[in-house]
């Protein structure tokens, strides 16, 4: 009786563990299997670090430093501690007292939220991270990440743009270099799965999955941070001596189109960015557009010789006083009239009324296709986020007076981009260029070089040596003869642009600019000097031009370059 | 009398089987266990190294910016030449 109670009562144990057995292999065999891969396997993410942006020279113009995320788990910490912790922290983290009282609520609001996990600051320096570790406080941890660092700081800031948080929460580039090569300069997370032991220890004979994390590519510039810091020094000197609005200057190699240096003021900090208006991200040498006055003298004046309409001692006949067009009146800049002044004596004179002479002489249908081979109302294509192209007025609607003042350079729109790139062409033997910031985008495994382009040919080899000379001409006897470096033969030439406001031309209101390359034999940089709306002195000649010619000497002295004279 | 020797011997070889494949296992499970271990270190040492090593890079491409050689120069008295003389 006994006997067969207990074997009874050892099946139903049997049974019982048997059910017990089916209920955890079967009915809970998925949560537990979860459960077990989350004792047993670890998964975390690996940062990858955007690709850096270096100068010519490999010297590093943006890069990245290594930052972290504080992060807090409410439910561990005690509800008795948090304030005393935001106090803490507030402390550590605030830069003064006021952030540290709103530093303070924002952090308790975080520590009191019903949440398993909370962000509490991002971006900590390894030094701040250091000084909340030593608070030995459960409850808190790090994330690693990665911010980007300038060690430029403001210099070249529209040449870069800046790195931003997104929709998603994910850093892109804004504007610039950063906006353009987004994608190449994004690197990608990799994620690891491995298998660990009970103390959270990796099993180097376990299981170990994943993804290597892609590191963004590096960009290697054409900048060179010698030229660019001339530039930058010499603008900022600029602005202050003429009492300008804001300045611009961009160097180019006419040959390979590329941009040399590039600079804009006002500028801001891209590490700072949050910090400035956003009226300062654009760039103004690709996105703002200006009449360019009688830099673009330059640019007809070539078009009229490579068409023959005009040779250099070709007499103008309409020269001897202002000329009356549809109800306007042209007038030369200063009120002196040169009869029968040849067409390199209206480039040195900088007269209009030759100007409209020689545009006439081409004819609308042959000027508004150079207009469009020199690369107007098209984007030039560079390699930056947010360039602006103005558009060129159908030719249809263009009237007698639209022909006359675009031949010396108002009414038509330009950007400074485009203007330098025209320009370059007639330094390249009449060929246009395509203007690139990026020579090398370097990856883990090889590089890539980004060659030059030639876009087309737009004047002879043999136009492109007359006007050269011509414009050599314009320097060593027009208006800013007296600031040119002696024994360089610079060929150039100054644009006063008056600025259209509410339908009229304000007399006091310019774009003070000036254009030339050198040497002009052989020309190794191509440059623009613009300053806006500068008060000391309105014109081109005593304001862009003495800053152009100190920037060349310097970069006589920079490029080797000897006096040829 | 042989049988009872062979199935002893049998017995022994078996027990140092079982004892050596459980020292072998300890041996095995310590030293997965150690190197997990070395391996975390050198990750942890490998992240620490980076991170002085990008930081230094970074005092390095700051102390060498034109900028601040600049502003160091003009604290210095140092100052920009007022011209070149070009000797043929």
């Amino acid at each position: 009786m006994r006997i067969s109670i207990l074997r009874n009562f050892l099946i139903l144990f049997l049974l019982a563990i048997i059910l017990r057995l089916f209920y955890w292999q079967a009915v809970s065999a998925e949560k537990l299997q979860s459960k077990a891969e989350t004792q047993h396997f670890q998964n975390s993410l690996v940062q990858a670090t955007r690709g850096r942006i270096l100068f010519s020279d490999g010297s590093a113009l943006a890069s990245y430093r290594p930052t972290f995320l504080l992060y807090a788990l409410p439910k561990v910490i005690k509800p008795e501690d948090r304030v005393d912790l935001a106090t803490k922290l507030a402390k550590l983290l605030a830069q003064n007292q006021k952030e540290e009282m709103d530093l303070k609520k924002d952090l308790l609001e975080k520590l009191n939220s019903d949440l398993f996990w909370v962000p509490l600051q991002k971006n900590l320096d390894p030094e701040l991270k250091r000084k909340i570790d030593d608070l030995k406080i459960e409850g808190l941890g790090f994330e690693d990440g990665t911010s980007r660092f300038y060690p430029e700081g403001s210099s070249s800031a529209h040449i870069l743009g800046f790195v931003a948080q997104d929709a998603n929460g994910e850093d892109t580039g804004y504007f610039g270099v950063e906006g353009f090569y987004n994608g190449e300069l994004k690197g990608i997370i990799g994620k690891i799965r491995q298998e660990i032991d009970s103390l959270g220890l990796p099993i180097i004979v376990g299981r170990l999955l994943g993804t290597s994390p892609r590191n963004g590519k590096d960009l290697r510039l054409n900048i060179d941070p010698s030229v660019q810091f001339i530039i930058e020094d010499s603008l900022k000197k600029g602005i202050e001596k003429y009492g300008a609005m804001g300045a611009e200057a961009i160097v180019l190699d006419p040959k390979t189109g590329n941009v040399l240096a590039m600079a804009s003021f006002p500028n801001y900090d891209p590490g700072k960015f949050s910090g400035f208006s956003k009226d300062f991200y654009k760039n103004p040498a690709v996105a703002n557009s200006y009449e360019p006055g009688s830099t673009f003298k330059v640019l007809i004046m070539s078009a009229a010789l490579n068409e023959n309409a005009v040779k250099p001692e070709t007499k103008c006949d309409v020269c001897s006083g202002p000329i009356s067009l549809g109800g306007f009146t042209i007038r030369t800049w200063n009120n002196k009239y040169y009869p029968d002044t040849s067409m390199t004596d209206v480039i040195i004179h900088s007269d209009n009324t030759g100007m409209v002479f020689a545009g006439k002489k081409i004819g609308l249908d042959k000027l508004y296709s150079y207009l469009e081979n020199f690369g107007l109302g098209k984007p030039t294509n560079i390699d930056l986020q947010d360039e602006a192209a103005p558009d060129l007025r159908p030719k249809e609607s263009w009237r007698e007076i639209d022909l006359a003042t675009a031949s010396f350079g108002q009414g038509i729109a330009v950007t400074p981009i485009q203007m330098i790139t025209a320009v370059g062409s007639l330094a390249n033997e009449g060929k246009l260029m395509e203007p690139h910031m990026v020579a090398e985008i370097k990856a883990e495994k090889g590089s890539f070089e980004i060659k030059p382009k030639i876009v087309r040919e737009v004047i002879s080899k043999e136009t492109a040596k007359t006007i050269t000379g011509i414009m050599v001409r314009a320097v060593d006897e027009g208006e800013a003869k007296w600031a040119k470096p002696k024994g360089f033969k610079i060929a150039g030439k100054t644009g006063t642009a008056q600025i259209p406001i509410a339908g009229h031309y304000d007399p006091n209101k310019t774009i003070a600019s000036f254009v030339g390359f050198a040497p002009a034999d052989n020309p190794k940089f191509v440059m623009l000097v613009l300053y806006n709306q500068p008060s000391s002195s309105i014109f081109g000649s005593e304001t862009a031009a003495p800053t152009f010619f100190e920037i060349a000497k310097q970069l006589f002295i920079y490029y080797k370059i000897a006096p040829s004279e | 009398m042989s049988n009872d020797w062979y199935s002893k011997k049998t017995a022994v070889i078996c027990i140092f089987g079982v004892v050596a494949l459980l020292l072998i296992q300890i041996w095995v499970v310590h030293t997965t266990t150690t190197s997990g271990e070395k391996l975390k270190e050198i990750e942890n040492l490998q992240k620490v190294i980076t991170l002085k090593n990008q930081m230094l890079e970074n005092e390095i491409a700051y102390a060498s910016a034109l900028t601040n050689i600049a502003s160091q120069a003009a604290s210095l008295g140092l100052k920009t030449p007022k011209g070149i003389q070009y000797i043929r």
